[in-house]
């Protein structure tokens, strides 16, 4: 008996990621740039997901997308937020999550969840860029370092060079500033994690952030951020091995209560 | 920097005690319409309110689009940088300090807020109003603090006042004496003095500190002259660099500056006298007579042969916000160019505020030399 | 040429059957009192027959209508314009004059202004208890056209002593305003003024207690900017007391015949502020999309009592008083607390205007005590006026997230 497959789609204005589920867990994901064409995009990342995992489109059940570009995709079944998403995601890894950080390249949130991985609170930041992934890109550029080198090059100093500026273009030529002063650049990347960190940490409070506390997106990868952002909550934070792609995984297990209804 | 020293010096020889948290409950005050003697009078220490220009806190509690300063407040209050406060004295000055007052008390019970009403108008109704307003206000005092507010006390409170208040101005008037000669930072470092100890103890160092400087000789300055109006600003690091690009700063009627009021007369009704000079004090642009602001920035300008004004505005402050324009067209009538610079409550200043101050400099000295 | 016929009689009077005829079909005849309303008054205040008086929308109209003066309420013109897609221009002419940062509505009206779009004012009264923004606008338009401005500052204190000088206030004002415009204080006309204010405030109260039922009658979209113009501008006037008794019986025929303006109602949703997006926008087409009704909407809420006719000072210096959203937020919790359980909601919405301070500034602790009670409030930052600072993606999925919580 061929067993039912749910798809997920999650299109970011940066990047697209698509994830195939089985009764028994994630049959195959993938992610890639979203480029300029977000229908596109949905169509592309399934299929490779579809190719990964062997598969016709046939298999699948249901898709359901999320993210910025979900009201552009024509062949899935709903459309269901990020936020919700990401809370039903994070919650099928760690069953204990009660509280999530995503930060993504545009965007930040945390949620609040209960036992049943429903979104009881949640807040954004998709109005500035300092605090996102974004954050990071442009500081790696004006470092000239590669965004992959940022985290655990960051956790090398002892220390972080404060920084004042509030916003990402100020930021950027305070970094510059501190350069010509000669400060060394891990620790100006220190300073920047911390900046972040304590962003998302203030934006947290917000809720009555609860643990288990999992933090996803595609941040999640810079161990950097994630050993700031746990030493400002006090508690250790699950991280799924593919931060990315938990909200096409939400996405994917919505799809499936959608056809079990 | 160095009259600072001096007169620190002078604070720290005196011999008087420091404020003890034990004796003398200290109390946040953050705007200058409060009259501090009924606090004093209260046998409360008055603390002026700087935070920190930070204000992640706060931002997810009252709205990133707030005066910076009323956040950094909330924020640095809510990170417990104030526990060692007994008490809050907010006013009704604006819509974020409303909202201040709400927020305070929500998010940081533990020390007491106070609300003061303050009237947009001055009228013989609202003079009335705001006399029983001051008496609620110390009523409620008395009760939070198991004290009694003497009319001895508040007349005492008062002449000590009116003591600071012309030392102040006799301070401001020796502007220039000295060798190096007292500049208008200075004065702004030494009236922040003002705001961190006992009262009876700056007044004594100032009478001294005047005393030198009336010995000495007043210097000649063919510096450009800048008046600076505004809200509040951490520091007084515009006027600094004022100063330190070649300009003279004549007066400045920031919240932090010579927002002074004139001699509380103790021998009639106290309560009512308090709030008349409060009242009349040099205007802040909350007040409904924009026109009265700009006669009393024209008088200024006029008085000290200012080539040039300097407006600052903290963003998202709607009365000053709105003022600008006024006022830059009272001052354009009477031929003085104004600088208008909206930013942020921190005293850092960067490259891009720089070069517009002294862009502004340069375009005066040029209108200075056209006159000649 | 605009300009000519923005200023001229004829305009209006011409615009009437045109309208008439346009909304003929509107299923809500008290939507076509409103625009009569709006032709008459603007027509009026063109004539240059009866003397002109701008003010803000919680300056009690009552007063001017007393004072046989016709109102002109920028920030209701300015909500017209953006709903007519026209803001954009003069908000940036206006933008040129004074910061982005301030309220899109003033900045709009000052815009119309800076080209001489409005009737000109023989005097401008205004209010100052709900915020600065107010005091400061109508300030500045008292020099651009060189005409008194007189501003009631109610005091934040309601005891004995801040009444009398609320009430002193109002007196000193209408005698002044008198005095200004040449008119006699007619003490006779004040208490009819009253009487008419008080027939539509029991309408709207009908019209409240009507909305409580399911599914709801009144889309909060039209609550939100009709019915908020009328309650705004026409307190005090017959048209007023007309639209409020259309209404009740338009509201009362659908309860009668248990139509909502839904299909299909699923959720009640309050939505707090006193305003909306003007211009065009998907906010409520999301809602209606998902099944959500915006079941009331605050600035509806009745917060004052009868007017005593023969007291009208005392009776306006009541209502003054009496507004929920000045003094400390606690007036505007306890009333969102009732909102909220009379109309059986499901979830709220704070619109955070831009540049509105003085609510955007209460609406994290509002959202907190109504999560509180289990009643999820998502805070939907926008701009009321400005069609630059929407951004439809974030608004979707602020919008779509909470229906989601709601399921």
């Amino acid at each position: 008996m061929a067993r039912e497959i749910y798809g997920g789609v999650d299109i970011g204005s940066l990047s697209s990621e698509a994830v195939l589920l089985a009764a028994d867990g994630i049959v195959a994901y993938s992610v890639m740039n979203t480029g300029a064409n977000p229908q596109k995009a949905a169509r592309k990342c399934l299929e490779e997901a579809l190719e990964k995992a062997g598969m016709e489109t046939t298999a699948i059940s249901a898709v359901v997308a999320t993210g910025y570009g979900r009201i552009r995709v024509p062949f899935a079944a709903k459309e269901i937020t990020e936020i919700t998403c990401h809370a039903r995601g994070a919650h099928f890894l760690f069953p204990g999550t009660r509280t999530v950080i995503d930060i993504g390249g545009q965007d930040s949130k945390v949620i609040t969840l209960d036992d049943r991985g429903r979104v009881t609170d949640f807040i954004m930041n998709d109005k500035c860029a300092a605090g996102t992934g974004r954050f990071l890109e442009v500081m790696a550029a004006v470092l000239e370092t590669d965004l992959e080198e940022m985290g655990p090059r960051s956790l090398k100093a002892r220390k972080g060079v404060p920084i004042s500026s509030m916003c990402t273009v100020f930021a950027e030529s305070e970094v510059i500033s501190l350069i010509a002063e000669g400060y060394p650049c891990e620790e100006i990347m220190r300073g920047l994690h911390e900046a972040i960190s304590r962003r998302i940490f203030r934006m947290a409070k917000r809720l009555r952030v609860r643990k288990e506390i999992t933090f996803s997106g595609g941040v999640a990868k810079n161990r950097g951020i994630g050993e700031t952002i746990q030493a400002l909550f006090g508690q250790r934070m699950n991280i799924p091995q593919e931060p990315q792609i938990t909200g096409a995984l939400g996405a994917a297990l919505c799809a499936r209560d959608l056809v079990r209804k | 920097m160095h009259k600072l020293l001096q007169f620190k010096e002078i604070l720290g020889n005196l011999p008087n005690e420091r404020i003890d948290k034990e004796n003398r409950p200290l109390v946040g005050w953050t705007c200058s319409y409060l009259p501090l003697e009924i606090l004093e009078a209260a046998g409360l220490q008055p603390y002026r309110i700087l935070p920190r220009p930070c204000s992640e806190t706060a931002d997810s509690y009252l709205d990133p689009n707030f005066c910076p300063f009323i956040r950094a407040t909330l924020g640095s209050a809510m990170d417990g940088e104030y526990s060692f406060l007994s008490g809050m004295v907010l006013l009704n000055t604006c819509d974020g300090m409303r909202r201040l007052y709400d927020a305070w008390r929500y998010y940081c019970p533990a020390i007491p807020a106070f609300f003061l009403d303050v009237p947009r108008v001055i009228t013989p109704f609202s003079l009335a109003y705001f006399r029983e307003e001051l008496n609620r206000l110390a009523r409620q005092i008395e009760k939070e603090f198991r004290v009694i507010l003497s009319a001895d006390a508040l007349t005492r409170a008062i002449g000590e006042a009116n003591r600071s208040r012309a030392l102040l101005k006799k301070l401001i008037s020796l502007r220039g004496r000295g060798d190096p000669p007292l500049n208008y930072g200075d004065i702004m470092d030494i009236l922040a003095e003002g705001w961190k100890n006992p009262r009876e103890s700056f007044n004594e160092a100032l009478q001294r500190l005047t005393g030198h400087l009336e010995g000495e000789l007043p210097q000649d300055s063919r510096k450009l002259k800048v008046m600076v109006t505004g809200s509040l600003q951490e520091g007084c690091a515009l006027i600094r660099l004022l100063e330190e690009l070649g300009a003279e700063v004549v007066g400045s009627d920031l919240c932090t500056g010579e927002r002074f009021v004139h001699e509380v007369d103790s021998s009639a009704d106290l309560w009512w006298s308090l709030g008349e000079a409060y009242m009349n004090k040099t205007p802040c642009a909350r007040m409904y007579d924009t026109e009265r602001r700009a006669a009393h920035i024209e008088e200024e300008v006029r008085r000290s042969g200012a080539h040039g004004l300097l407006y600052i505005s903290l963003k998202f402050c709607d009365p000053y916000l709105y003022e600008g324009p006024t006022i830059r067209r009272t001052l354009g009538q009477m031929g003085i160019p104004t600088l208008f610079l909206e930013g942020e409550y921190t005293g850092r200043v960067g490259g891009a505020v720089r070069t517009r101050v002294q862009a502004f400099l340069e375009m005066l000295e040029r209108h200075a030399i056209q006159r000649r | 040429m605009t300009r000519w016929l923005a200023h001229s009689q004829i305009t209006y009077l011409g615009l009437r059957p045109v309208l008439d005829l346009l909304f003929r079909k509107d299923e809500s005849p008290a939507f076509r009192i409103w625009v009569r309303f709006l032709l008459d008054i603007t027509r009026r205040a063109c004539a240059g027959k009866q003397p002109v008086i701008w003010m803000n929308a919680f300056a009690p109209t009552e007063i001017v209508y007393g004072l046989r003066a016709v109102p002109v309420m920028p920030e209701i013109i300015a909500s017209l314009v953006a709903y007519l897609g026209w803001s954009r221009r003069p908000i940036a002419l206006a933008d040129s004059e004074i910061s982005t940062d301030l309220c899109s509505f003033y900045r709009c009206a000052l815009g119309l202004v800076l080209e001489d779009y409005l009737p000109r004012p023989d005097l401008i009264l205004s209010s100052s208890h709900l915020c600065d923004g107010a005091n400061k606008f109508f300030h500045s338009l008292s020099e651009i056209y060189g005409c008194p401005h007189l501003m009631l500052d109610p005091p934040y204190t309601r005891n004995p002593h801040g009444h009398r000088y609320m009430v002193s206030q109002i007196k000193d004002l209408v005698v002044t305003a008198c005095e200004i415009l040449g008119v006699p204080l007619d003490l006779g006309h004040f208490a009819s003024v009253l009487t008419l204010s008080n027939e539509a405030r029991k309408y709207m109260a009908k019209v409240n207690v009507l909305r409580r039922c399911k599914p709801s009658p009144l889309p909060g979209r039209d609550g939100l900017s009709y019915v908020a113009g009328m309650n705004f501008s026409s307190l005090g006037s017959r048209w007023g007391s007309r639209f409020y008794q259309s209404l009740y019986h338009h509201v009362r025929g659908k309860v009668a015949r248990g139509q909502g303006y839904l299909q299909r109602e699923k959720r009640r949703l309050l939505w707090l502020h006193h305003i909306r997006p003007y211009y065009r926008n998907e906010i409520f087409q999301i809602l209606d999309e998902h099944h959500v009704a915006v079941s009331f909407e605050e600035p509806n809420f009745l917060y004052w009592s009868y007017l005593e006719p023969s007291e009208p000072w005392e009776s306006l210096a009541g209502k003054i008083l009496s507004n929920v959203w000045a003094g400390p937020l606690e007036r505007r919790v306890e009333a969102i607390r009732k909102m909220a359980e009379a109309y059986g909601i499901d979830g709220a919405i704070h619109f955070s205007h831009w540049g509105c301070r003085q609510a955007c500034g209460g609406a994290g602790i509002i959202a907190d005590d109504l999560k509180e009670k289990g009643i999820p409030c998502a805070v939907l930052p926008g701009d009321g006026a400005d069609s630059d600072n929407y951004s439809p993606g974030q608004t979707r999925t602020r919008l779509e997230a909470l229906v989601e919580m709601l399921e």
